[in-house]
């Protein structure tokens, strides 16, 4: 019998074969199991491919070259197949990325792209396309004491809460110097690539906050930062477009859960499309902005 | 079986691309209005990391270029299966190849490409202006094998990694490859001959459009057209630090910024092709 490791992220009691120092641990009955096993090579009845996932019915597949593949079922069962039948960094990585964000889809839950801070008693998401700054932001609130609730990806709950993801972010080198944080003590996310495993401790906050708001980053290449409330259905697309792996959705069959939740959730949250300039990124300025306009506060 | 539907708008930077996408754009659109510069499709873009990382399922930001490099044709392959369209799509890349018989642009999806080729000289001066860098900054450049776009492994960049090589490296690795047809365009003459340049680029493509269509697209995308909507609502593909981007679009004001050593550094690393595509006679001296 392999050791069995016991824990808690994004709401759900997670029990997997191998060991995963990112989460944080916990007792209970398990909402999930993650084991290392044969992978099938390809699933009958696929509705969407992409190109290193297939999808069906309560049915995922997801292959990283080189590294690991992963199969995601029912929502509650996900099975990594390695050549060394060993879980490292890299093979977690892609597992806490796209197979759990699948494994989202497939429970009926909201994934957004983002990284969620804790505003008072409720939680705001810093959203946007790859690249925009989303974890910058917010490992910028976390220096200033505010409290991170999840990097990457936020799952909404069916209360329309955030749920908390686990004590983590990956920040890229540049930003790290600028936020002078020290690397050497730090892990690099894989060999080739600067960008680091940052443990938020004590930054993190966790237990579930309902949403208020959702601030899309963009940038644009003029001085000086905007804001526009997003509201029908410039609202609706932008949340829809920045769900996470949105692609998958079709391929699981959850066109109608995703619009359901979105049309639950919308009227309950404000939607801001914030500017800022594009390069280089000024993270103190442009949180300085967001407390202010936001009236943002601990 | 594949498609053969996409058609790579590729060039060197500032050699007259964003031009021609306008000019497509206002061919295939039905709208009486010129198009909008600022809704040229991000789709458009294959360095674009959205539709890299849409189309494989994974962030790119999690992989490393060589990673990135091999799946690239692959997200191309599928973006052509899904399209029942011609897509247009912007390249800076030279060509290469990415695996043994593998081109980063997979022939087996290609229409042709559209090489669109200008003056180095002028294109230096654009350059330059364009990123606010010094015009000897841009020599090395332009001279440079390994010059690429978006190359640091330290911070993430809004697109994904663009090896460029030199200028006449590019040149070449376009005009040179036999596994995608390819019709080299000359910024001079989309200037200076517009509507037989566009239209032989519209004949190439085997698209189907009359005379006068063409001719109601060139003047769409009328310079002064397109430096007018930037002026007013400004031009997303623009740097933040250059002033604009529709700038002044001139052939040879390279002369009003490039002194003798320069224009030297330029002609002795570049002879050969610009003496190919008529930058310069045999005997060195310059045609534009």
């Amino acid at each position: 019998m392999p050791a069995i490791y016991t824990y808690k992220a994004f709401g759900l009691i997670i029990q997997s074969e191998f060991e995963i120092p990112e989460f944080m641990t916990s007792k209970g009955i398990a909402d999930i199991e993650i084991n290392l096993g044969k992978v099938p090579e390809k699933l009958d009845r696929v509705i969407k491919k992409g190109v290193k996932y297939q999808a069906a019915r309560n049915e995922f597949l997801l292959e990283v070259d080189q590294i690991a593949r992963y199969y995601v079922k029912n929502g509650c069962e996900i099975r990594v197949e390695t050549s060394t039948n060993h879980a490292d960094k890299e093979v977690r990585l892609f597992l806490l990325g796209s197979a759990f964000g699948a494994l989202f889809l497939q429970r009926g839950l909201l994934p957004i792209h983002g990284s969620a801070i804790k505003f008072g008693n409720s939680a705001c998401i810093f959203s946007g396309v790859s690249g925009v700054g989303k974890s910058s932001i917010a490992a910028t609130f976390v220096l200033k004491g505010f409290q991170l609730l999840a990097d990457d990806i936020c799952v909404i709950d069916n209360k329309l809460s955030v749920a908390p993801g686990f004590p983590h972010m990956k920040i890229w080198k540049d930003i790290l110097d600028s936020l002078k944080i020290k690397t050497e003590a730090l892990t690099e996310i894989r060999p080739e690539i600067k960008k680091y495993h940052m443990p938020v401790d004590d930054g993190f906050y966790n237990d579930s906050l309902p949403l208020s708001k959702i601030f899309i980053i963009t940038t644009k290449n003029t001085p000086g930062y905007e804001v526009e409330e997003l509201k029908g259905l410039q609202k609706f697309n932008a949340v829809k477009s920045n769900t996470y792996r949105y692609r998958f959705v079709g391929g699981l069959e959850k066109q109608l859960d995703h619009f359901q939740t979105l049309n639950k959730l919308l009227p309950e949250i404000k939607v801001y499309r914030v500017s800022r300039p594009q390069s280089p990124i000024m993270l103190e300025e442009f949180a300085d902005f967001l407390i202010n306009t936001f009236k943002l506060d601990v | 079986m594949y498609k053969k539907n996409v058609i790579w708008l590729a060039s060197y930077p500032k050699s007259g691309n964003t031009w021609f996408r306008v000019f497509i754009t206002n061919l295939l659109s039905n709208s009486d209005a010129p198009a909008n510069i600022n809704d040229l499709s991000e789709t458009s873009i294959s360095s674009s990391r959205k539709v890299f990382d849409d189309y494989t399922g994974l962030s790119s930001s999690d992989l490393s270029f060589e990673e990135i490099d091999k799946l690239r044709p692959e997200v191309y392959r599928m973006q052509s299966e899904e399209s029942s369209e011609l897509l247009f799509k912007k390249v800076h890349d030279k060509f290469y190849f990415v695996a043994e018989n593998q081109p980063l642009f997979p022939p087996e999806i290609s229409k042709g490409v559209i090489y669109l080729i200008r003056n180095p000289l002028d294109v230096i001066v654009s350059f330059a202006y364009h990123s606010s860098r010094p015009v000897n900054k841009m020599i090395s450049a332009l001279n440079n094998p390994e010059y690429a776009f978006c190359d640091k492994n330290d911070k993430l960049q809004n697109q994904l990694r663009q090896i460029l090589g030199s200028w006449s490296g590019h040149v070449q690795s376009w005009t040179e490859q036999k596994l995608i047809p390819v019709h080299v365009i000359r910024y001079e003459d989309m200037i200076n001959n517009t509507f037989e340049s566009f239209s032989k680029a519209i004949r190439f493509l085997s698209i189907e459009k009359t005379d006068q269509q063409i001719r109601d697209a060139i003047q769409k995308s009328d310079f002064r057209i397109l430096s007018g909507q930037e002026k007013i609502s400004g031009f997303k593909e623009k740097m933040i630090q250059s002033k604009s981007f529709f700038r002044k679009g001139k052939i040879g004001d390279w002369r009003n910024h490039l002194d003798k050593e320069i224009q030297d550094k330029i002609i002795e690393n570049h002879k050969d092709a610009m003496i190919k595509f008529g930058y310069l006679t045999s005997e060195s001296k310059l045609i534009y």
